[in-house]
């Protein structure tokens, strides 16, 4: 979905569009209708990302007004008619009430029909346009008509009925059956007061929000002042509130000492602040350049936390948690910062300076029941008829292995292993996954281990099986080479396919022969070069027959 | 091949692979959309130098430009106390000593505040390139606010060099009307009074005033908050004090709001008050009377299912139904089809849900795609005869016929109309990515006859109304649909999608074409497609459409709610 990406990261699409609205005149030359557009000269044509229409005479003043709602802000708009105050003009409006038919009337065609011959139709709805639905009272313009000549109202089912004339501009109820329209004397026409139109929002990159999710966060790489790597986040005794600043970034420095001078609440509430300095990076909408040291900076502001300069990766980690929890793919603003648990889970994220009150209640409430904690987190109270439950986390593992990042991808699966395993379906996926990936680094220790691990998620993986199997009958290294445990995993490999896939027999010959079996393991090959034929998997064929020779020989694979 | 991403976006909804399919057409299009950039930037200049009372600067015009009278002759259709409206009338030309963009400007005494240009079409097959562009002008006279809207096809002179801008050779007004709305004290005649009515509420105040985008950085998407912002309103009178209240659907972790009128108008939000402040994502609401006991029970769209309130009648709403197959509902409207006194429910869905079998959410084929959400019907059996439950419900879907009946498209709005007349409530829907639905009632029992309607136009629908626009006494059918400019330009290059079917690239053309109106023949739910020939098409990208007489002349008029996603880039796609 490329064009949601686009709009995640602030593209418009159709945005900036007017609302229209359109005049129902005479076509010239003809009997029948046009229509012009008229949404400048009514002051209709609003800017908005706009959404749902429902009309109703709000003030009663015999012309309708219309509420709107708005995907942009303000998201609700009440869009008055000055019409009858400028120039006065005739209507009805009635309010039908169902007696066979339901009670609401939804569904009755009322046809009115003006002394000078025209009828006007309409009928009753519940529910029309885009998500809305207008008012009951079915509001008839009738222009400088001299009067209503009829009334008749064809009920849902078929049945007509005449009502006797009502006179002009009143409001009406029409009772199936009685056949009279009884007048609606109630609520008087009100005068609302003038008001100023709310205006659209600049929306800024400024936003202090709880994540009751509590995602487990991957640590954050980042250099120490004398330039050693580092990591802040993952697992502690303490919370971490990881903030980003630079020098050259005056609310940044104006949030640090504020951190410096509310130091002992900090410690008292248990959190550690890590300052990483982007001093160079590419952050927000430029790139700061700057000759600033921000090291020479940091202590010269004499701050009691942890300082350091923080990496690309340490922002790339950021943008990717704020854009998987959220939506929106913007750079970030400096400073940014993010409150995390003792097991580095993320706790709140706060895109521009935050006041310590506030970290110090969100680290609090986190400490509560779930539920309570998911209340608070929202702007507004309001009760759920069904409480959605986290996403899967599992986007943010997957992400540091696309990025090559296997040593920080496996000590977050270990350390959110809890979580994962309550909200992933995918878990098993992403150690076999950073199993492969210390295969691949040659650390086969490391990889099994997470292969072992992935099969205790999931022990009907077929790859996780086979690829176990494969180095620990194949390994260069004899003391990672175990052929017992290779011909088990190798056996319910080929056992859960059933005998079928040559790349699992060749994976079970190898074991075999790793364990000493060389007629199960020639005759596992010889099964699978015959299936390898069949599917003219010619490298794969050639590949075994190399191997078939060697265990013919009495040889294992690793010789 | 750098264009090529960028050429996907412009088409948008054309799935990229198809145009990478057609390689051979990407090129063309291309350059008339190059094209179309640079003549855009001309009539901006042209618009520019008209707010200032200018003739336009040389740069944008020939040497001997070739101009007509921009504001012809007219002849006034409607001229009553409120409105006059005329359209030009054709002249011969040019103009003698006088200069079109003066007389353009003339009747904008006072102020001129808005010019607007849009391309919709762009021709390089001749000799020199030709252009279609939508053009208003917007301002205020001594009497009242006037609009001039145009249509105006320029023939450029080709640019001698790379260099070189090309340069209006030649304009003829294929259209011209100006609406003058007459207005005392400059006011126009609808103005914004949402902080006249909810300015005392906090709702408004801390939560509405605010957009989606806003939100959407404080609220995690688990949520179920959406960045697309489809959230509806219902009138209704919640209390029977004869005041129309509203209830406003919200957005997953946003609480719904029920205002309640005052006697001075102004609302208070009673929704947690009465128990329906829910923060589940809601898409649409209705008020309605499901037990016929005389107050308006609540139904809504929700996202964990459709759900129904019953009004006790002292100030609660009791939650009574939460019917869960009903999962990413849309819209919901209401009729009494079965014509046994009660109110049933029609609910669109757009998205299927994974146990339906759909794990991919991409519409296949684009132009008429049937993998949608399943719509439902369903059929209010009134009171329960067990005294804990209220109301007896069932799903009609299938008994119906409904669900045999292109019921998997991608519905986002239904209306309920008696199109044939014939006493019973008929159905028409409006769907994303293809064709809409008129299902015609026959004894409780529905069939598809879109087609033999004539209303199975190619524009992808977002809503569904009807009224009597042209005072025959039978419904006539509206619809909004997606349009797009670009969309518009590149579809109708002639190398648009070479080895494309005739079919096929008419439904891309009226993919882009706008909103539809389908005149009602009176002939057994025939219909005419008068989009183009009532002028109703160019609500732009458009959600809500309804009719709503405006100016209380008796005639149904048009609203049309509009506008896709506004970022935080100000450039569009």
């Amino acid at each position: 979905m490329q064009l949601d990406t686009l709009m995640d990261q602030g593209v418009s699409l159709s945005g900036h569009e007017r609302n229209c609205a359109f005049l129902n005149v005479p076509l010239p030359g003809s009997e029948t209708r046009r229509f012009v557009t008229a949404s400048a000269a009514l002051g209709l044509d609003f800017d908005d990302d706009a959404r749902a229409t429902a009309a109703v005479d709000w003030d009663r003043d015999g012309d309708l007004d219309f509420w709107i709602t708005n995907r942009t802000a303000p998201m609700l708009r009440l869009v008055r008619n000055q019409l009858q105050e400028q120039a006065a003009s005739t209507w009805v409006a009635f309010r039908l009430q169902g007696k066979q038919s339901n009670r609401d009337g939804i569904g009755a065609r009322v046809v009115v029909t003006l002394a000078e011959g025209r009828s006007l139709t309409k009928t009753l709805k519940a529910g029309d346009g885009f998500l809305s639905q207008s008012s009951k009272w079915l509001h008839f313009g009738l222009g400088s008509t001299a009067g209503i000549a009829r009334i008749e109202v064809h009920w849902p089912g078929g049945a007509r009925e005449r009502f006797t004339e009502a006179p002009l501009s009143g409001r009406y109820r029409l009772v199936q059956g009685t056949g009279r329209a009884q007048p609606v004397t109630g609520p008087k026409t009100i005068a609302l007061a003038a008001s100023e139109a709310p205006s659209a929002e600049t929306v800024s990159g400024t936003a202090h929000a709880v994540t009751p999710s509590r995602w487990p966060l991957p640590r954050l790489p980042y250099t120490t002042w004398d330039g050693r790597p580092a990591y802040a986040g993952g697992a502690s005794d303490k919370h971490t509130l990881v903030n980003l600043w630079a020098t050259w970034c005056v609310p940044c420095v104006a949030e640090l000492k504020a951190f410096s001078q509310n130091a002992k609440a900090l410690e008292k509430a248990n959190i550690d602040v890590v300052a990483l300095s982007v001093d160079g990076l590419q952050v927000g909408d430029a790139t700061a350049a700057s000759d600033a040291d921000p090291a020479a900076y940091f202590r010269r502001l004499k701050l009691p936390f942890t300082g350091g300069r923080a990496t690309a990766e340490t922002v790339r980690r950021l943008e990717v948690l704020y854009a998987r929890l959220f939506g929106p793919q913007w750079a970030l603003p400096v400073p940014t910062s993010v409150l995390l648990d003792q097991q580095g889970a993320v706790l709140a994220f706060y895109k521009g300076a935050v006041p310590i009150e506030r970290i110090l209640t969100d680290a609090r409430q986190a400490a509560g029941a779930w539920e309570a904690w998911h209340d608070a987190s929202l702007p507004f109270p309001g009760q759920w008829y069904v409480r959605p439950q986290p996403l899967d986390p599992i986007l943010l593992g997957l992400d540091l292995m696309d990025h090559g990042q296997v040593e920080d991808a496996a000590e977050l699966a270990q350390r959110g292993k809890a979580t994962f395993q309550a909200r992933s379906s995918e878990y098993g996926k992403l150690l076999t996954w950073i199993g492969d990936g210390f295969i691949a680094k040659k650390r086969p220790k490391e990889g099994m281990a997470h292969y072992r691990a992935a099969l205790a998620e999931d022990d009907k993986n077929v790859l996780v099986l086979n690829n176990l199997a494969w180095q620990l009958a194949t390994h260069p290294d004899k003391t990672i080479r175990n052929g017992t445990e290779a011909v088990r995993w190798a056996e319910r490999a080929t056992h859960l396919t059933a005998q079928n896939d040559p790349g699992v027999l060749d994976t079970l010959a190898a074991a075999y022969a790793e364990a000493g079996a060389f007629e199960k393991a020639v005759a596992a090959t010889q099964r699978g070069i015959a299936l390898a034929r069949q599917q003219g998997n010619q490298a794969l064929r050639q590949s075994l027959q190399m191997a078939l020779k060697k265990y013919q020989a009495g040889q294992p694979y690793a010789q | 091949m750098s264009f090529l991403p960028r050429l996907c976006l412009v088409i948008m909804l054309f799935p990229c692979a198809l145009a990478a399919q057609e390689a051979p057409g990407i090129p063309q299009a291309w350059r008339s959309e190059a094209f179309s950039e640079v003549a855009l930037t001309q009539l901006k200049a042209l618009g520019k130098a008209l707010h200032e009372r200018k003739a336009p600067a040389s740069g944008v015009l020939s040497r001997t430009p070739s101009l007509p009278n921009l504001r012809p002759e007219r002849e006034v259709v409607v001229d009553d106390a409120r409105v006059r409206v005329a359209f030009g009338k054709p002249a011969a030309r040019p103009a003698p000593n006088s200069s079109p963009w003066a007389a353009l400007l003339e009747p904008f005494t006072e102020t001129l505040s808005r010019t607007k240009f849009k391309l919709v079409s762009v021709d390089l097959s001749g000799s020199a390139p030709v252009t279609d562009a939508l053009v208003t002008l917007a301002g205020k006279t001594a009497e009242g606010l006037l609009e001039i809207n145009m249509r105006w096809q320029v023939t450029w002179e080709t640019p001698a060099t790379d260099a070189d801008v090309p340069r209006i050779r030649d304009l003829e007004l294929a259209h011209y009307e100006e609406i003058l709305v007459k207005t005392e004290g400059n006011q126009p005649s609808f103005v914004d009074a949402t902080a006249a009515v909810l300015g005392g509420t906090e709702a408004y105040q801390k939560h509405l005033r605010h957009g989606n985008t806003y939100w959407r950085q404080r609220i995690e998407l688990f949520n179920r908050f959406f960045k697309f912002g489809h959230q509806g309103v219902a009138v209704g009178d919640v209390n029977g004090d004869g005041r129309d209240d509203v209830y406003v659907c919200q957005n997953g972790g946003l609480p719904n709001r029920l205002f309640v009128q005052q006697p001075d108008g102004t609302a208070i939000d009673v929704a947690a008050e009465m128990g329906v402040d829910l923060l589940d994502l809601t898409r649409s609401a209705l008020l309605v009377d499901l037990d016929n006991d005389g107050d308006q029970d609540l139904v809504l769209a929700a996202d964990t299912g459709l759900l129904a309130f019953r009004n006790n009648g002292s100030g609660r709403f009791e939650a009574k139904l939460r019917y869960r197959p009903v999962r990413n509902a849309f819209s919901v409207s209401a009729a009494d089809y079965d014509n046994d006194g009660d109110l049933d429910l029609y609910v669109c869905r757009y998205f299927a849900n994974k146990d339906e079998g759909a794990d991919l959410a991409v519409p296949v084929p684009y132009f008429d795609a049937n993998n949608g959400g399943g719509n439902f019907l369903i059929r209010n059996d009134g009171a329960a005869t067990t005294a804990d439950r209220w109301l007896n419900f069932t799903d009609a879907t299938a008994e119906s016929g409904l669900a045999e009946a292109n019921n998997t498209r991608f519905s986002f709005a239904a209306t309920w109309e008696d199109v044939d007349l014939d006493g019973d409530q008929d159905l028409f829907v409006a769907n994303d990515f293809g064709l809409k639905n008129l299902y015609l009632n026959e004894s409780g029992h529905f069939r598809d006859h879109a087609k033999a309607a004539g209303i199975d136009d190619g524009s992808f629908g977002m809503s569904a109304a009807s009224a009597d626009y042209d005072g025959d006494g039978r419904p006539d059918l509206y619809a909004g649909n997606m349009f797009s400019a670009a969309g518009s330009r590149v579809t109708t290059q002639p190398n648009f999608l070479p080895g494309t079917s005739k079919d096929l690239l008419e439904r891309s053309q009226r993919m882009a074409r706008g909103n539809s109106l389908f005149r009602n023949t009176g002939r057994q739910g025939v219909f005419e497609d008068v989009s183009m020939a009532t002028g109703a098409t160019m609500g732009r990208w458009s959600w809500g459409s309804i009719f709503a007489d405006m100016n209380n002349d008796g005639w149904e008029d048009l609203l049309v709610a509009n506008g896709f996603v506004t970022g935080r880039v100000p450039d569009d796609l």
